[in-house]
């Protein structure tokens, strides 16, 4: 496994479920909104926490 | 979102995904895109998100955990069409 699917995997369940559903899946976030019951903010900020940490993942990956 | 002076670098980070997702209002959108112009630490880790973002877009399909998988193979289990 290569560390995005690694930082995935250990990320809070409703994080987890947002990021793989955008950016694996390729859902809309209106898509995504309405499939999880989230309002539009919610759904912002759960991707933008879930993008973050794999971004820190690859950063102490990479050093 | 509004925000009423000049954006520092970390609320750049903040707004990332509010940029990314065209939910930035146009003030807002035309200081992240001014602050972009002069600092290049953050254009830096705009194009890392981007990257990333992509990246993870072509991971595929996504495996399913294993007690998943033996559900769906039970649940097709002697299943024949009607």
């Amino acid at each position: 496994m290569g560390v995005i699917e690694r930082a995935i995997d250990a990320l809070p369940p409703a994080q987890r479920a947002v990021i793989t559903l955008r950016d694996i899946q390729g859902l809309s976030s209106e898509e995504v909104r309405n499939a999880l019951d989230l309002t539009e903010t919610n759904q912002r900020v759960l991707l933008h926490r879930a993008r973050s940490k794999v971004r820190s993942a690859i950063e102490e990956y990479m050093r | 979102m509004r925000l009423d002076r000049e954006l520092a670098c970390r609320d750049i980070v903040e707004l990332v995904t509010a940029y990314l997702e065209h939910a930035l209002a146009p003030k807002d959108l035309e200081r992240f895109e001014e602050h972009l112009v002069f600092c290049d630490g953050c254009g830096t880790y705009l194009e890392q998100m981007r990257e990333m973002i992509s990246a993870t877009g072509r991971l595929g399909p996504v495996s399913l955990p294993a007690e998943l998988e033996q559900r769906l193979l039970e649940a097709f289990r002697g299943w024949s069409p009607a």
